[in-house]
């Protein structure tokens, strides 16, 4: 039971990783504009986060290094202090982003104003933090995210045309015109960036030490990593299925994150449609706590200060006010009326910029056997992680021009 | 204004659509009552951004055009009944498929 149990760490850092209020309406933004042309792209940033968060876990494991451990040996203090300041300032922008979109999804269940659901929002879920062990938070947030599941079946009750569907596998150019082939672009690195969020492996690393995985663990990182972003990854697919179905044919460009509900009220009605807001509401209080929690590891593993949610706030006090902080300052920005699709936006943009400094150490690190020994990558670790990378670092090129060029990817 | 268009309507597709849904009783009822507040700060947003275009001139009637069926979308989205099952919400969602299809020709012709 405990193994089962043990999966929910992978469920919630792919869920509420890329599963986030960004991945939800980007994906359905691509679907209504391209179909399932850009199904590859999901599958590809599938296997490049099964590969990363694999290592990652397997690294922390073996060399008992966080990322942000290795971040500031291979990258040095410098370098490794800009890639902390921009990761923990992308931390706190998703934060506020996750914590806008909650207000919203209590606002549609409730009706309440919400500014006050925002609120809510926040005390809710630092007092959840506050009280719940890390194996606990974890199987609350991955396992109530489950709930996605909705799209999935809401997706497969419309009954699409799989041959079609397929279609969308390879990689092929359909669009016409320079603007459609920018969009096309944009949209590709923005769903790439979302699957590949860098708190997610600073979650999923610090969250393999706080549940004292030893290395008799390494088989479950391997299934952790896989089911857990296999599952993500389907439930993208969903969301974009059911874009494709729905809005392209309508001409419906969905703006707004109470639109992606909708598409499961078509084939079930107004259960289906509650079910949908409670799987979103889970996903991305799953995506703030991620995002808040990052903040507090990563700067206690960058200066080597005690940290660990299962640890008392008096054993852990800079852990504990970096947490805490993260949820009030994000709380105060969505708060003060800064669109959560605005922070999307620019924290997906940004993320994909600097993701090669935190994913080219993970891949330097988990590839040296002084570190690693026997549990060094193979070969075909090595050569799928710097194709990976060098993809990431690509896009990472590209993002900035491209939201530019799009206007952030307006149609 | 070819990109204002298309967002205009999109709005108005969507807002179809969930009429429909919300008139067939497949909407949940607080989602029916919060959600058109959502459409309308989108269509709001696109009235504003077209009030303050100026066009040349052989685009000025095509400008006017797209403010009026802004101006139309945006009044029957403040007048929505409140509970689904209403039969106002078919003619909502008539008026709606009509803002749509004018849209949709004006975008063409951009």
């Amino acid at each position: 039971m405990n193994k089962v149990l043990g999966i929910t760490l992978g469920i919630m850092t792919a869920l509420g990783g890329f599963v986030d209020l960004g991945q939800i309406v980007f994906t359905m933004q691509a679907g209504a504009l391209f179909g399932f042309a850009l199904l590859w792209i999901i599958v590809l940033g599938t296997a490049a986060i099964i590969v990363y968060m694999e290592m990652c876990g397997r690294v922390a494991v073996v060399a008992q290094e966080p990322v942000f451990a290795i971040v500031r040996t291979r990258l040095g203090n410098r370098l490794g202090l800009v890639t902390l300041i921009a990761s923990n300032l992308l931390n706190l922008i998703t934060c506020a982003a996750e914590l806008g979109g909650m207000g919203i999804v209590i606002n549609l269940l409730t009706g309440w104003n919400p500014r006050l659901c925002m609120g809510i929002a926040v005390v809710f879920l630092a007092t959840a933090v506050g009280v719940l062990r890390f194996q606990w938070i974890e199987r609350t947030f991955g396992l109530s995210g489950l709930l996605m599941v909705v799209f999935g079946v809401a997706f497969v009750a419309l009954g699409p045309d799989w041959r079609q569907t397929a279609t969308g596998l390879v990689p092929r150019l359909t669009v016409h015109g320079k603007h459609d082939l920018l969009l096309y672009s944009y949209f590709a690195i923005g769903i790439f960036s979302a699957m590949l969020m860098e708190y997610e492996v600073h979650f999923y690393s610090s969250g393999a030490i706080e549940e004292d995985w030893s290395v008799d663990d390494l088989g479950e990182n391997v299934a952790v990593a896989g089911i857990g972003s296999a599952l993500g990854a389907i439930l993208t697919c969903a969301l974009l299925g059911l874009a494709a179905l729905l809005f392209l044919p309508r001409g419906i460009f969905p703006d707004a994150l109470s639109t992606t509900a909708m598409t499961t009220a078509v084939p079930f009605g107004p259960r289906a449609l509650t079910l949908a807001l409670l799987g979103i509401l889970a996903c991305i209080s799953g995506a703030a706590v991620e995002t808040a929690l990052s903040g507090a590891y990563n700067v206690c593993q960058f200066y080597n200060l005690t940290w660990g949610k299962n640890l008392k706030a008096k054993t852990a006090p800079v852990y504990t006010i970096l947490w805490v902080g993260m949820f009030v300052v994000g709380g105060i920005i969505c708060i003060s009326g800064v669109e959560p699709l605005t922070l999307v936006n620019i924290s997906i943009v940004f993320g994909m910029m600097i993701m090669p400094f935190t994913y080219y150490p993970i891949l330097k690190t988990a590839g040296d056997r002084k570190i690693m020994g026997k549990h060094a990558n193979d070969r075909a670790d090595q050569v799928l992680g710097w194709m990976f990378l060098v993809l990431i670092t690509v896009a990472s090129i590209a993002a900035l021009p491209l939201m530019v060029l799009t206007k952030a990817g307006n149609p | 204004m070819r990109s204002e268009a298309t967002k205009l309507g999109s709005i108005a597709a969507e807002a179809e659509l969930f009429s429909k849904l919300v008139a067939e009783n497949r909407a949940a009822e607080s989602y029916t009552q919060n959600h058109p507040q959502y459409l309308q700060k989108q269509a709001s947003k696109e009235l504003n951004q077209l009030s303050d275009q100026r066009a040349q001139p052989e685009v000025q009637d095509a400008l006017a055009r797209l403010q009026d069926a802004c101006e139309r979308l945006n009044r029957v989205l403040s007048e929505l009944p409140k509970k689904s099952g209403d039969p106002r919400w078919n003619e909502s969602a008539r008026e709606f498929y009509e803002i749509h299809h004018a849209v949709e020709r004006l975008r063409r012709e951009l």
